[in-house]
């Protein structure tokens, strides 16, 4: 099993939230598959070198892998899962400004297909509630 | 500036950005005290030096950095908040109290009624501990403390809440307490036991119990909401307790000289029956 989340580093309160509270969830769990692995995409390509990534990650789970790529990649494997591209504000201005990305969590199950999203928002005890059903290829219908 | 402290969702800074509602509140109560103690120009320094640092105590729990926090970031700091308001600011300025306010209380028969009821000490166990359960529960708390108006109403509950827990152990003069000696030190005992089980529940909970802090940006990176919630827990036990029990010691103590200053004036010989 696979967790795929588009973010940056500078983020001042998604990403450090959710990498934070899977995290956690993680430190309790305990799933036959082993624990899933997680790949947090930089969208930041300025800022986000691969140096960065690895020690922002550290600062939640060392097992976390950090990606990144060319803008233009990052957005085309964006449109490819069907979420928004990256939007720089403003852009040009030097290192101060912020960056919109997609907030949701991607959960590839081991048949190797998305079937559900995570928003953010997402607490602690749905994720320890729910990752050991995908394991098995269940999930709700309706998400 | 904001009104009244709320959960933001921003991310924590540490620039000063005091809060409109509380300064106001700090002002109406202080105008009040001052305007009122000119009437009452014999009452003691001691009582009024109390409802001062009620007063700062009262603004330092609903003003940043404390209430900004509390409200929108780390459940610690709300927990650390409720006992400021509710165990220490609250006595103090009952304390404190200008005479005018107990003979305001005393004056009409209705609010004479009213405040007889609400000094019932089963009345005020039931009423106060429901009102500070119904605050640290994840379904209220949650709810109230996103909005200013929200957050506003569970500082009110608390400010509430405080005034009907003392008021049975010392109203405002010159009202006498309706609880001393053993009858007020069982009453402190009990209002110390009733919101344990929630404290518990805070301690031993697997997970964060409340969205609000869960999902607020992290003040500190490695405190994680689980943490926060149990050194939450920790503070409304450990230091709530300790004032508690602080006031039960101090109690049992004055009853003790009371009642052996009582008996030796008792066993104390009179002029008639001394022996020629």
């Amino acid at each position: 099993m696979a967790l795929l989340f588009f973010g940056y580093t500078s983020c001042p309160d998604i990403c450090p939230v959710h990498l934070g509270i899977l995290s956690a969830a993680f430190d309790d769990l305990r799933l036959d598959g082993g624990r899933p692995d997680v790949a947090f995409v930089g969208v930041d390509t300025a800022r986000d070198t691969p140096q960065r990534l690895r020690s922002y990650l550290d600062g939640f789970d060392p097992e976390f892998v950090g990606l990144t790529a060319t803008p233009s990649a990052i957005d085309e494997a964006l449109g490819q899962l069907d979420m928004p591209s990256v939007v720089i504000d403003p852009e040009g201005k030097g290192t101060d400004y912020i960056v919109g990305h997609p907030s949701q969590i991607l959960v590839f199950t081991p048949d190797n297909l998305c079937h559900i999203t995570y928003p953010f928002g997402t607490r602690q005890q749905a994720w320890e509630e729910d990752l050991p059903r995908l394991e098995n290829q269940i999930w709700p219908s309706d998400r | 500036m904001n009104w009244w402290c709320s959960a933001t969702g921003r991310n924590w800074s540490w620039e000063w950005s005091p809060y409109l509602g509380a300064w106001i509140l700090f002002l109406l109560l202080g105008v009040s005290m001052l305007l009122a103690w000119r009437k009452d120009r014999d009452f003691p320094l001691r009582r009024k030096f109390s409802a001062v640092i009620g007063l700062i105590i009262l603004l330092i729990a609903t003003d940043w950095p404390l209430a900004t926090l509390g409200a929108g970031y780390l459940v610690s700091v709300q927990m650390a908040r409720q006992v400021l308001v509710v165990f220490i600011a609250i006595p103090l300025l009952l304390y404190g109290a200008p005479p005018v306010v107990g003979r305001w209380l005393a004056a009409g028969q209705r609010r004479r009624r009213a405040f007889a009821t609400i000094t019932r000490p089963l009345v005020a166990v039931i009423v106060a501990n429901a009102i500070l359960i119904a605050t640290m529960s994840p379904y209220f708390a949650d709810r109230l403390i996103s909005s200013q108006w929200g957050s506003f109403a569970l500082d009110i509950a608390w400010i509430v809440a405080g005034f009907i827990i003392w008021f049975p152990l010392q109203p405002p003069t010159p009202l006498t307490p309706r609880l001393v000696g053993p009858f007020a030190m069982v009453y402190l005992i009990i209002q110390s036991i009733i919101p344990l089980p929630v404290a518990f529940f805070m301690t031993w909970a697997e997970y964060p119990l409340f969205s609000v802090f869960e999902l607020a940006p992290r003040v500190f990176d490695s405190f994680d909401a689980v943490q926060d919630q149990q050194l939450g827990a920790a503070i409304f036990q450990v230091v709530g307790g300790l004032i508690i029990w602080a006031q039960i010691a101090f109690r049992f103590l004055h009853w003790a000289v009371e009642r052996e200053r009582s008996d030796l004036e008792e066993f104390e010989p009179h002029e008639e029956t001394v022996p020629a």
